[in-house]
């Protein structure tokens, strides 16, 4: 059966995207990546086309952070696209209190383990145990356990960051 | 009865793609109706479920495709793409309310079209600053490296630019250094020059310039600016070496940004011979959408254009009613303080001649060629003066 990549375009890329943005803390590049991602495996046929099309841009995004940690560290991070709110573009304090809030997500994250951090997110974008698995060489019975314990660390880590916050005035 | 592990309350949230097989989903679902305990920490599990993919959407707006999937369709399977060659000699003219600055527009490939561009400003409350600098040919031409300054063959030394220094004078001084900013950190694309001898460099990535110069005078003022930083001045006596060591460190500044919008509109008047009739302007305003900078540069037909030293905000490109007619890119950079620079570029199509890029057409630059780049750049009064050498 081929492939109906038009809809899996539709359906994955905006949890692509999400996922790739935490990966590479790069709204812009994110979506660079998964569209890199696509123009690659779209002449595929794939059982799996979302878990295939993940595949490709973590790669791509794996590959990309050595040179891009280097070549872009200046660029801010924490933009917030305005795409969405194109009419009405978020306030400066809008924007000031959402980077501050992705800062905050950013340290949380920060604070799991790498494993921990990986799973988590390919879990926050959609993808199946299987898939999760294969993307981090772990076995898939230990997929639900490292979930369980992966956000439960990042709640609490942004729990603790947000009371530090909070703190500190 | 025995209690559910979490791994397996948390296989049992995730349903299907936790691979676990109908039957199993079932047999927990059995247990958590009849076992409170395990159903409450499901509850916890769920709502921590909840709670994370919420926390992972902070700041993150629901994520649309920036590009149709027939665009990334395309790239995949490119059908012959029709490049139009890039005549990347880009023009653009600005200047404050100053009235009219002339200026001439090259091509890199050195047929020359000269033509006059039109020039005035408004929305700036600043004092008029004689954009001196503006009377320099304009030559962004990226794709085939001519220098700034080369096309024209009428400066003394390449301007700003990152191009590399064209090749010494023999009895020319050669003025190095490295500029950062009050911690020691380097301060990319400041702008470093002599304005009596109309000749300048941007800094590099790291900070450092090499700026060649004339051999006279002696001795001369070099200035140092960037947006975001006070300006800077010394005076450099070229004594009896070939070579100067000036090093500078900057202090930041916070700039009051008053707002002004350099706009711009090409006439692409010069009809084929096999014109008929001149179009109108577009009724509808384009439809920016967010692209890949090399889907971007696929619609445009050539590389984009973009000041270096510059951070990319944005990439947008609008279609036209027929995509495969009107391309335009719009390149968003950040000038930092707040300052942004807006770059329109497109290719004209010979069907075409209005490009009603904004409604105000504030600056006219008198267009002949395929290409044609405006800018709009929130600018204060001395970014903009900063904005225009970087135009030049």
């Amino acid at each position: 059966m081929k492939t109906d990549w038009a809809e899996v375009y539709r359906a994955t890329y905006g949890d692509l995207v999400r996922y790739l943005s935490w990966m590479v803390m790069d709204e812009d590049r994110a979506h660079d990546l998964a569209q890199e991602a696509f123009t690659r495996v779209l002449d595929r046929n794939a059982e799996n086309a979302h878990a295939l099309v993940f595949k490709v841009a973590i790669n791509l995004a794996r590959d990309d952070a050595r040179t891009v940690v280097r070549r872009k560290r200046h660029l801010t991070l924490l933009r917030v696209e305005a795409e969405v709110h194109a009419d009405a573009p978020p306030s400066p304090a809008e924007q000031a209190q959402r980077s501050e809030e992705v800062e905050r997500l950013r340290q949380a994250l920060d604070r799991l383990s790498e494993r921990d951090r990986e799973v988590l997110l390919l879990w926050d974008a959609g993808l199946s145990y299987a898939d999760i698995a294969e993307q981090t060489g772990l076995a898939v019975g230990g997929i639900a356990t490292t979930v369980g314990r992966a956000k439960k660390n990042l709640i609490e880590a942004h729990r603790a960051l947000e009371a530090n916050d909070a703190a500190l005035g | 009865m025995q209690h559910l592990d979490e791994g397996t309350l948390q296989a049992w949230l995730d349903g299907a793609r936790s691979g676990l097989d109908p039957s199993r989903l079932a047999a927990i679902e059995r247990h958590l109706a009849a076992c409170s305990a395990c159903a409450s920490r499901a509850d916890v599990l769920a709502h921590s479920s909840f709670r994370a993919h919420a926390l992972l959407a902070v700041g993150r707006a629901q994520y649309a495709p920036r590009v149709p999937y027939e665009d990334v369709a395309k790239r995949a399977h490119p059908a012959r793409k029709r490049r139009i060659p890039a005549t990347w000699a880009a023009s653009i003219a600005a200047a404050l309310a100053v009235g009219w600055v002339s200026n001439e527009l090259y091509r890199a490939e050195g047929a020359a079209v000269v033509e006059t561009a039109e020039v005035a400003a408004v929305g700036a409350a600043a004092t008029p600053t004689p954009i001196a600098t503006a009377r320099t040919p304009l030559a962004a031409s990226a794709p085939q490296g001519v220098p700034f300054g080369e096309a024209a063959g009428v400066l003394a030394s390449a301007p700003f630019a990152d191009a590399g220094p064209s090749a010494m004078d023999s009895d020319g001084l050669l003025v190095r250094g490295f500029v950062a900013d009050e911690g020691g950190r380097p301060v990319a694309a400041a702008q470093v020059f002599v304005a009596e001898l109309d000749v300048g460099v941007l800094t590099q990535q790291d900070g450092r310039y090499d700026l060649r110069l004339p051999a006279e005078p002696d001795e001369f003022e070099l200035t140092v600016q960037r947006i975001g930083f006070r300006q800077q001045a010394r005076a450099i006596s070229a004594g009896e070496g070939d070579y100067v060591d000036a090093d500078f460190r900057l202090r930041e500044e916070a700039l009051t940004l008053d707002e002004i919008v350099v706009t711009g509109e090409s006439y692409g008047t010069q009809r084929r011979s096999t014109g008929n009739a001149v179009t109108s302007p577009r009724a509808t305003p384009f439809a920016w959408r967010p692209l890949s900078s090399i889907a971007a540069e696929g619609n445009v037909g050539s590389d984009l254009w973009m000041l270096p030293g510059l951070d990319l905000l944005t990439l947008e490109v609008a279609l036209g009613d027929n995509p495969n007619e009107t391309y335009v890119a719009r390149v968003r950079q950040d000038l930092g303080q707040g300052g942004t620079l807006t770059l329109i570029q497109g290719r004209t199509d010979q069907r075409r001649t209005g490009w009603p890029i904004q409604s105000a057409g504030v600056v006219q630059s008198t267009w002949r060629g395929e290409m044609l780049i405006t800018a709009t750049a929130p600018v204060s009064s001395d970014s903009l003066r900063t904005l225009l050498t970087h135009l030049r």
